[in-house]
């Protein structure tokens, strides 16, 4: 190959997967949407006001906002709790047996196991393990917090060991050489030098989770999800629009509590450039208050949630081994009956086509806005973007069900719209985070700001823009796997009618599906994140 | 517009976060001068290379640049033509900072950024204009044939040539060059000074770089200024013998 064509191979090949990805998905929309399905959302969306203020309901919505932020902080405590410990035992960077040799060989083999329990435990998805957490522990927030750790841990676990191993080496390698041990180096050389982007990431999970805990509502898991499906399902749109502007406003109080959390990143020296120097000590005292207020916030927030627990002691009461014994013999073995292969097969790719075009329309067209927040209209391209990713890909596609109707279009669309919000955030921080020397060099030199941006910014941020992507992309396809619950096309329409008709080993062999396809797709993003950083 | 540019600081003070980096310097370079500049490390060489490529503003004094129409305060200018007088100036800064996976062949491409218009810049991401001209300048550089290379897999030294052939490509009147031998071996550096001094008498550019390796600075020099605690010490016309209190203090 040439090196032109080696350069142009990315693009090419992305352009190419995204044909595939169209053809599979638009043939399963016959017609683009009728008159009627526009009159249809017009009258919907006409029903969403005025917004109900009935006391009752207003006081059922508290509660379940309450069990929302309980499920979201307790499941991301519980991810990290799992986690955590297994990302500090799988890092490679920090072996003390791979100093100036190979790695020795039983250490090379215990990283691939727990890589491979990280892989298997994130290759289900939040949903599904709701799904079957429901059924073992019953209805209620308890289930939606153990999907939410379960979901969650796989996560954490790979980010912060992505994370401890992306830091440079030769200091470590430094302290290693030099005898220092494992722990030492992790806590004196690793973790400082990522700790912002962990402290973000964590802050950021938390974010998803409240996100995720408002949809597990939707399979019976308590919280806004529950009522939000309730009045979804009874049409009442004036519930609907108080549910949704909830949602919304937790999502940013998330990320307002999270941007607090992150102050003292920002709020660095060398970033602000002249003039600073009168601001840096108010700049500085603000940032220490924020991130006071948002500590304490953070802490009553554990604190309640476990206050409002219940059920847990009723599920311990109940003898939880038998329950499980009995829960593993409905589900084992996994078992699809032959003539149902060729639609399980076609939902897979449904599936994958979805996350696919989803991801790559949603990145083209977060780039732009990014680029237009930092520009000038920060606020509210900023504003517009948590709305956009406030609301979760399920909640969009049950929307936008009634536009597109049933199939994968929807589920795509939904993909689109909801990580076009998340990304526009995620590059604009990766922007303003980026210390850009080529770009300062150039700028001072005379570049035009768009000549910098195209030969000094992008190239050196593009593969942090390209591994958001790629982690959205893994986030998209757990997420295309179930948005067939709604009646999005894909697997999670396999599953749903699986186990809505008790054929719980073919509703088995379908998540053993899913758990593939997620699986390999995180394979396929984690090669091309390697190749692309070296 | 084209030419050589010349230079008038009059008394300039830039304040770092501990002490004064410059301290009142006064200097006159004419346009096509070629000015080595020498000192011990912090004696303010990169901070008078930053100030004469109007990329940062003194607290007090005065900067004139004479970049063919009449010397200007460009801190007076607006923006654009602010740009349009740095884009006469090219500073190249001591460690060289090039994106990663960028080829060496886009790296000296972007010398011609800053006199490239919208077009030509887009232009620049299909098609590495002038690679003719790259290309030669490359062998000059002892770079030869590693166009395609990415300047992340270079040595320090090869890394600090693609730099120099970035300023070197660009259409600037005034070369600003920081310690751009710093990297290399003694016989690679005296090639490359000399590709250097050859460039700018060739195109008539205005030269002023900050060295460590006095043996190598002679007679092509016009001035060597040594600098000491951001102040000017002494300015010796080249050729003449450098004392050696001139350079340690």
């Amino acid at each position: 190959m040439t090196p032109a064509w080696r350069r142009a191979a990315p693009v090419l090949t992305v352009t190419l997967l995204l044909l595939c990805g169209l053809l599979q998905i638009l043939p399963e929309t016959p017609r683009w949407p009728a008159a009627s399905a526009w009159r249809a959302a017009g009258a919907w969306l006409a029903g969403l006001w005025p917004p109900a203020t009935d006391a009752a309901f207003l006081q059922r919505v508290l509660g379940a906002t309450l069990a929302t932020l309980a499920m979201a902080t307790l499941g991301t405590l519980g991810a990290h709790l799992i986690g955590v410990p297994l990302a500090l035992l799988g890092n490679a960077r920090v072996s003390v047996s791979a100093v100036g040799r190979p790695m020795a060989w039983w250490a090379r083999a215990a990283r691939v196991a727990l890589r491979a329990a990280m892989l298997l435990l994130r290759s289900v998805p939040e949903l599904v393990w709701a799904l079957l957490l429901v059924r073992l522990v019953g209805l209620g927030p308890l289930a939606g917090t153990l999907a939410i750790a379960l979901g969650g841990a796989g996560l954490v676990a790979k980010v912060h060991a992505e994370a401890l191993e992306s830091v440079p080496r030769a200091p470590i390698d430094a302290a290693l050489a030099n005898g220092a041990g494992r722990w030492q180096v992790l806590v004196s050389e690793a973790v400082p030098r990522c700790r912002d982007e962990l402290l973000s990431y964590s802050v950021y999970r938390w974010e998803c989770a409240l996100r995720t805990s408002a949809v597990l509502g939707l399979v019976g898991a308590g919280g806004l999800g529950q009522e939000l499906d309730l009045s979804l399902r009874f049409g009442a749109n004036d519930e609907v629009m108080v549910l949704l502007t909830l949602l919304i406003a937790l999502v940013w109080l998330a990320d307002a509590v999270g941007n607090g959390l992150r102050a003292p990143a920002a709020a660095h020296p060398g970033k602000a450039g002249a003039g600073a120097g009168t601001s840096a000590g108010a700049g500085a005292w603000r940032a220490r208050v924020i991130r006071t207020v948002s500590s304490v916030l953070v802490v009553a927030l554990v604190i309640g949630s476990v206050a409002s627990y219940g059920s847990f002691e009723a599920f311990l009461l109940h003898d939880p081994l038998d329950a499980l014994a009995r829960f593993a013999a409905d589900f084992l073995p996994p078992d699809v009956p032959a003539e149902r292969w060729p639609s399980l097969w076609r939902a897979a790719r449904e599936t994958l086509a979805m996350s696919f075009v989803g991801i790559v329309l949603a990145s083209l067209l977060a780039l732009p806005l990014a680029l237009l927040a930092r520009a000038g209209p920060r606020r509210t391209t900023m504003a517009s973007s948590t709305v956009l990713r406030g609301v979760p890909e399920l909640i969009w596609a049950l929307l936008l069900v009634i536009v597109l109707g049933l199939g994968p279009l929807t589920g795509c669309a939904a993909i689109a719209i909801h990580n076009t919000g998340v990304l526009v955030r995620l590059f604009v921080a990766s922007l303003d985070a980026f210390d850009d020397p080529a770009g300062a060099a150039l700028r001072a030199n005379g570049a035009s700001r768009s000549g910098t941006f195209l030969f000094a910014t992008l190239p050196g941020v593009l593969p942090r823009l390209l591994a958001h992507v790629l982690y959205r992309w893994e986030h998209a396809i757990r997420v295309a796997a179930v948005l067939g619950v709604v009646g999005a096309g894909g697997l999670g329409q396999s599953l749903h009618v699986s186990l809505g008709l008790f054929r719980l080993q073919e509703a088995a062999g379908t998540i053993l599906a899913m758990m593939v396809l997620v699986a390999g797709v995180d394979l396929v993003s984690f090669a091309v994140r390697r190749y692309r950083v070296d | 517009m084209t030419g050589p540019v010349g230079f008038t600081l009059r008394d300039v003070r830039l304040v770092g976060t501990a002490r004064a980096r410059l301290a009142g310097v006064s200097l006159d370079i004419a346009p096509g001068e070629r000015v080595a500049l020498i000192g011990p490390s912090g004696a303010g060489k990169s901070s008078l290379l930053a100030v004469l490529g109007a990329a940062e503003r003194p607290v007090s004094g005065q900067v004139l640049i004479d970049a063919g129409d009449g010397p200007r305060d460009p801190w007076r200018l607006p923006a654009g033509a602010l740009r349009r007088l740095r884009a006469r100036t090219w500073r190249s800064v001591q460690a060289p900072a090039l994106p990663p996976r960028q080829r060496v062949v886009t790296a000296l491409a972007c010398g011609l950024l800053p006199t490239s218009g919208s077009l030509a810049t887009l232009a620049m991401l299909v098609r590495t204009p002038q690679r003719v001209a790259i290309e030669a300048r490359l062998t000059t550089l002892g770079l030869g044939g590693r166009g395609e290379e990415r300047v992340d897999r270079l040595s320090g030294g090869e890394r600090q040539r693609v730099a120099l052939g970035a300023a070197l490509l660009s259409r600037s009147g005034a070369l600003l060059l920081d310690e751009p031998l710093a990297a290399l071996d003694p016989a690679r550096a005296s090639g490359v000074l000399d590709s250097v001094l050859d460039t700018v008498r060739h195109d008539g550019r205005t030269l002023v770089c900050a060295l460590h390796q006095h043996a190598l600075i002679d007679a092509r020099f016009d001035r060597v200024i040594t600098l000491e605690a951001g102040r000017v010490r002494t300015v010796l016309t080249a050729g003449a013998p450098i004392p050696i209190e001139a350079i340690v203090a």
